[in-house]
């Protein structure tokens, strides 16, 4: 696949992040790139960081989403593997010698303002977005992120939000005819979501 | 007698009007056209809003928040 055109998705993979998982693997194809996330195919014999390695290696851009490292309560781990696999693609981009390596870009999510910078001080140099966990400010922000970094002839953020509710109701209604039950569409695999995405904008 | 055209008719275009999310309010939106009909401060408001479009034969495709489906109402026609 094409390194220029792929991103590479870091962000948590639970039934509370799937609402803007799936807006954002959305508007990254309607802009014409293609999104790398370790859900994209499920082979219980390969081994996850491998994984992960491949996909980095293969990524010219990455989106990270910090926004739910936190613990939410008492007791409660705080999630590590989104910003390790930061630093994963942080080392890649800065220790590799290749020129493609070097040309890496990278977008940094978060829910709160200036929560990352709290947490991760190393990371006070960088220009973190909030998205304040809703789909349609996380649509912006990625949408702008593409254009501050350069591309031309990017649809509109309303553009992109308006079309990806069709979007969603055409996915519904065609859904919906096969005997599908909303909490059946509401859960369709990743791979097979990003499959009709691709039907939908061609 | 004037011959009967053989051009197929066009797909008929979705009548559907959707009741999204926008900035801080909630827009009522006919599929196809560029700008939202009206945008209302709640989404209460916004349904009530889309009801005409029902009454003229289109579907109500309400939204969550998530850009998702919480009700498809059909057209009253």
């Amino acid at each position: 696949m094409d390194f220029d055109k792929n991103i590479f998705i870091n962000c948590p993979f639970d039934d509370e992040y799937f609402p803007l998982l799936k807006p954002l693997l959305y508007t990254v194809k309607k802009i014409g790139f293609n999104p790398r996330i370790s859900l994209e195919r499920n082979d219980s014999g390969e081994i996850r960081l491998h994984k992960i390695k491949e996909l980095i290696e293969s990524s010219k851009y990455s989106i990270h989403d910090l926004s739910r490292a936190k613990a939410k309560k008492e007791g409660e781990y705080f999630r590590q593997n989104m910003p390790f696999e930061l630093g994963l693609d942080l080392g890649c981009r800065d220790y590799n010698k290749g020129k493609e390596f070097k040309d890496k870009k990278i977008l940094i999510l978060e829910e709160e303002k200036y929560s990352t910078q709290k947490a991760l001080s190393d990371l006070s140099f960088a220009d973190c977005k909030c998205h304040k966990g809703d789909a349609e400010e996380l649509v912006y922000e990625v949408r702008n992120w593409f254009a501050e970094n350069g591309h031309k002839k990017v649809p509109s953020a309303s553009s992109i939000w308006d079309g990806y509710n069709v979007f969603y109701a055409d996915l519904y209604e065609e859904k919906s005819k096969q005997g599908f039950k909303v909490k059946d569409i509401n859960r369709l695999p990743i791979p097979e979501f990003m499959g009709y995405i691709d039907e939908k904008i061609k | 007698m004037a011959k009967k055209s053989s051009r197929p008719k066009p797909p008929s275009s979705p009548k559907r009007t959707h009741v999204v999310k926008r900035d801080s309010g909630w827009a009522v939106k006919k599929e196809g056209t560029k700008r939202a009909t009206k945008v209302y401060t709640t989404k209460e408001q916004a349904v009530k809003g889309a009801e005409k479009s029902r009454k003229s034969g289109s579907d109500v495709v309400i939204h969550k928040k998530d850009g998702s489906i919480q009700k498809w109402v059909k057209s009253k026609k």
